[in-house]
């Protein structure tokens, strides 16, 4: 029901996003302009059919209507086009986020969406996603405990998936720098139409502001998915690294690793589907900033990624080059 | 002395080190006079030097003896040592090494952490959080006011943390 419903609202939807981001265009002081190209080889092969070139229009701005109540907004188009498979790709995106802070309770409420279009080797797909969602955190400068409920609904042209979704947890400033972040999540599909199964994740963040400009990051997290037909689970670790160089030179390292087993959903009609094969990723990157003036600056992204999978024993490799120069107005 | 030994050591031109000794002694002259103007000299000596060369380094890092002073006047406001006010001066000196700011802006930040709840020795953990924050390309003056009103809210490193953490695009 809600589906056939949000097909209807399907055009206005979009109309929607396009007047929105039209809008809203002379309302933003902060207007970007970012021109990039990314570089994607699979190795050995040298296979560069991935590699892209894009253009991204962003607009970004916040509202101090006093020290309590802010609005923050940030919407973006983003257009790609791969040569090499002759595919064009538009992305349009807009992210709202009003917060309300009063003594010790902070709470935010966020609205965002996207539309993603893809025409590949004259094929069009779409797939558009809202989402939604309440922070609450009550606490001091020492300590904090905070509720995250959200709502996100997500269409493609094949499956719609209705999600909601519960994170809950502690933050503790140890020595005032280290900040010790258990919580929980858990994300429970409306509907399994999109091959989407309960989970439940447990996870513990850790930030060290050391107090030189050097900041080191750690993300562990375990989701355990829940279906009465399955017991697997992800095991995610992502340390990370952001450092000054010098003046206007930044730059992060960060490292994602993640050991999955395999994982199934039972589908309406009662058959089994594989949705991964028990797998080890491992993909450290290389970000870099350098402020060339005041409003010029020049990223670089170097990646490489790599997945063994245990079933057939085989590897994926791959290794990107990304650049790109951000102008702000 | 010391300087000029270094650099003679280190073969640098005379002329250079001169003038380096210049702005050095003109550092430290502009130290003296906040300190006694301030009425912050410690009885003992050796600490005396040492603040004469605190506020030096803050000198050469950027941040204005205006600047300096306006925070000091802030000291019997905010219930804060002297040492305190240095701390807070040693935040803004790493700010001004990420990316150069006005002195206003310094300012807000100093005052912000002086009227904060937060303990001195806890100040430098904000300058990794504004480095943080940059990474992820905030715009400079929604961090700086993110971190101002969280300070001036009773908030600390978490309450910012949180603020910074929607914001912003990872690559």
């Amino acid at each position: 029901m809600i589906f056939n419903s949000c097909r209807r609202y399907r055009k206005s939807f979009y109309l929607s996003i396009i007047m929105l981001l039209l809008t809203s265009l002379p309302l933003f002081s902060e207007v970007s302009i970012d021109a990039g190209t990314q570089i994607i080889s699979v190795i050995p092969q040298y296979d560069l059919s991935g590699s892209n070139a894009w253009l991204e229009v962003s607009w970004a701005d916040s509202y101090y209507f006093s020290e309590s109540l802010s609005y923050f907004i940030d919407s973006a188009l983003r257009t790609g086009y791969t040569p090499l498979t002759q595919s064009f790709e538009g992305i349009a995106t807009c992210n709202n986020y009003l917060s309300f802070r009063k003594n010790s309770f902070l709470t935010r409420l966020g609205v965002s969406g996207y539309y993603d279009f893809t025409v590949d080797s004259g094929y069009t797909s779409s797939v558009w996603q809202i989402n939604t969602d309440v922070f609450i955190s009550y606490g001091n400068y020492q300590f904090s405990l905070y509720i995250n409920p959200g709502l996100s609904l997500l269409q493609d042209e094949l499956n719609n998936a209705l999600n909601f979704n519960l994170t809950a947890g502690a933050v503790y400033a140890f020595l005032g720098q280290i900040l010790i972040k258990p919580g929980i999540s858990t994300e429970i599909p409306a509907e399994q139409t999109n091959g989407e199964v309960p989970g439940i994740s447990p996870f513990l963040d850790i930030s060290w502001y050391t107090g030189i400009p050097l900041t080191l990051k750690s993300e562990i997290n375990y989701r355990i998915n829940l279906s009465t037909d399955q017991n697997n689970f992800v095991l995610t670790w992502v340390p990370e690294a952001t450092l000054l160089l010098k003046r206007g030179i930044t730059a992060t390292v960060r490292s994602k690793a993640e050991y999955r087993t395999y994982q199934t959903s039972t589908l309406p009609d009662g058959s089994i589907a594989y949705l991964y094969d028990p797998a080890f990723k491992l993909s450290p990157e290389l970000l870099s900033d350098f402020s060339l003036t005041d409003k010029i600056t020049l990223h670089a992204k170097t990646t490489l990624g790599w997945t063994h999978y245990y079933s057939t024993e085989t590897d994926d490799i791959t290794a990107g080059l990304s650049l790109d120069i951000e102008i702000e107005f | 002395m010391d300087k000029i030994r270094e650099g003679a050591a280190k073969h640098i031109p005379p002329q250079r080190l001169i003038t380096a000794v210049n702005n050095e002694l003109n550092r430290l002259k502009t130290a003296q006079i906040i300190v006694y103007e301030q009425n912050i000299k410690p009885e003992n000596e050796d600490r005396y030097a040492n603040r004469l060369k605190h506020i030096s380094i803050l000198l050469l890092g950027g941040i204005k003896d205006k600047t300096i002073t306006r925070l000091f006047n802030l000291m019997a406001k905010t219930s804060r040592t002297a040492d305190d006010i240095l701390a807070a001066c040693d935040v803004l000196v790493e700010f001004n090494s990420i990316n150069l700011l006005s002195q206003d802006d310094l300012y807000g930040i100093g005052k912000a952490l002086l009227s904060s709840r937060l303990k001195a020795s806890t100040f430098s953990g904000i300058s990794s959080v504004y480095l943080n924050a940059r990474a992820k390309r905030i715009k400079t003056e929604d961090i700086l006011t993110i971190i101002k009103n969280t300070l001036t809210n009773g908030g600390g490193i978490i309450q910012i943390d949180q603020e910074i953490s929607n914001r912003g695009r990872y690559r």
